[in-house]
């Protein structure tokens, strides 16, 4: 019984562990040839069945096939060593710790709730291009300008007692 | 070891980190490189497999006068400063005619190394077959023949296997186009046979063409594009333990991440948990569930024809 071949697709490898026959020695060189390209040729129809049977197969968008290759078996030695872990800076460690996330990006586009869409934020078509929105006019807050009126004459006391 | 260059724009930065230690790694590079004696056999050799190996090959041109097996500390030099991790070395002297070294570096250190003697006889150029090439840059179909690569201990031809796989495989891909898969290069190795001389590996590439068979799986057929060599196993130098191991290590952001509340039942169904809170009975709205609203006492009959009247009439209502 032969011994199948062992694939390794990943890599696109097959091995073949049958013992070649020997050409006899009287045998011409293109004999020769011959015998190992008859061996190629049953371990290449064997890779490409292999692939094409056990390989998931899509169509790209460009119309061309594509096989997902698994991942390679069989064990070579890295070019470079496994780079270490970088040490955690002292802001990663305190923003870890108080669970501070980075801020995600809200996005150009935001919901107006008047006319059901999402629209952009500024830029074109944004919000200074339809007449500047409805909050262009805002009306005054007696309040909050009392409040800032006070707020300066505290301010010019403090700078009069440091004078 | 090198001075170390400062990166002084964003430029050189992204040059340095590519060459920087990777979790996953780029292809390797090889160099090609000439002894002050090299026989033409050894330089068409050469040509052919920097051609094979493009673009992540580099060939120099000039003369150098190392010797691997001494002292490879030149070598090293030489690995580090090009970003190549593999080496062939050619060479021609009396005592080691038309010799091809191939070493593999890790770290920049010499990791193993394999010489290889070529079969002035048998040798053929690609430019000797007359026919279109496959594409450069393409990732080439490989297969090993014969019991000696698949040994059980570690001797020269599973060393050889190893470099040749290394050197050849090209770049790691996770899918592949079909149209892709142009060409193989074909090893194949005669039996171990005890007091004869030691089999010679044997090295063929085809180019790969499929013809429509009967069947769904097409009929393959290989032309010869070259190069043909045959190599005679010399001397070796396997790696140490130690440093084998750290090569081989895997980094664990590549080991696949186990999928939690994933199980698969007796029948063969995928299966998984939805865990829900603790359902608030207080706030069950009970008012519109007609048959809570029966007295216990009635028969079940009764309670039949009262869900059918209820039914009718809040279709009734309904239509209303």
């Amino acid at each position: 019984m032969e011994d199948p071949y062992v694939f390794d697709l990943g890599h696109l490898l097959v091995s073949d562990s049958n013992p070649l026959v020997a050409a006899p020695s009287t045998a011409s060189a293109t004999d020769k040839e011959a015998l190992i390209a008859a061996r190629a040729q049953l371990c290449a129809q064997a890779l490409i069945n292999q692939l094409l049977t056990a390989c998931p197969i899509q169509r790209s968008s460009e119309g061309d096939l594509h096989i997902k290759l698994p991942e390679p078996t069989t064990q070579l030695p890295r070019e470079k060593p496994v780079p270490k872990e970088k040490e955690k800076t002292k802001w990663d460690k305190f923003a870890e710790k108080k669970g501070i996330r980075p801020k995600r990006k809200d996005g150009k586009l935001a919901f107006d709730e008047a006319s059901g869409e999402w629209k952009p934020k500024y830029g074109y078509k944004g919000k200074a291009a339809d007449g500047g929105g409805a909050d262009w006019l805002v009306e005054v807050d007696e309040k909050a300008e009392k409040a800032e009126k006070e707020g300066d004459g505290k301010k010019a006391k403090k700078q009069k007692k440091t004078k | 070891m090198l001075r170390q260059v400062k990166p002084r724009n964003a430029r050189s930065k992204r040059a340095l980190e590519k060459k920087s230690p990777l979790i996953t790694e780029n292809a390797k590079t090889t160099l090609f490189l000439r002894y002050s004696t090299c026989s033409e056999i050894v330089q068409l050799c050469l040509t052919d497999l920097h051609s094979l190996k493009r673009p992540f090959a580099v060939k120099f041109t000039k003369k150098n006068t190392i010797h691997p097996f001494e002292d490879p500390s030149s070598l090293e030099f030489f690995s580090e400063k090009n970003d190549a991790s593999l080496l062939v070395y050619g060479s021609h002297s009396k005592k080691r005619p038309h010799c091809v070294t191939f070493v593999r570096c890790f770290d920049w250190k010499i990791l193993d190394m394999l010489e290889l003697y070529i079969d002035s006889d048998t040798f053929r150029t690609l430019s000797q077959f007359k026919n279109a090439k496959a594409g450069a840059g393409l990732k080439p179909l490989l297969s090993f023949s014969g019991t000696a690569f698949e040994s059980p201990t570690a001797n020269a031809y599973t060393l050889a296997k190893s470099i040749f796989a290394d050197l050849f495989k090209g770049q790691d891909a996770s899918s592949i186009d079909v149209e892709g898969l142009q060409y193989m290069i074909h090893f194949s190795v005669g039996e171990e046979v005890d007091g004869q001389p030691a089999p010679k590996i044997q090295m063929r590439c085809y180019l790969i063409k499929t013809k429509k068979s009967g069947q769904s799986l097409p009929r393959v057929e290989v032309e010869e594009m070259g190069p043909r060599i045959d190599f005679r196993v010399g001397r070796v130098r396997e790696a140490e333990e130690g440093m084998m191991k750290e090569a081989l290590k895997r980094p664990k952001q590549l080991e696949p991440k186990t999928k939690k509340n994933i199980e698969t039942d007796i029948i063969g169904d995928k299966v998984g948990r939805i865990h829900l809170g603790k359902q608030d009975l207080g706030t069950l709205q009970t008012r519109k569930m007609k048959g809570l609203k029966r007295s216990r006492d009635a028969d079940d009959e009764t309670l039949v024809d009262e869900a059918i009247d209820d039914a009718k009439r809040s279709r009734l209502l309904d239509a209303e």
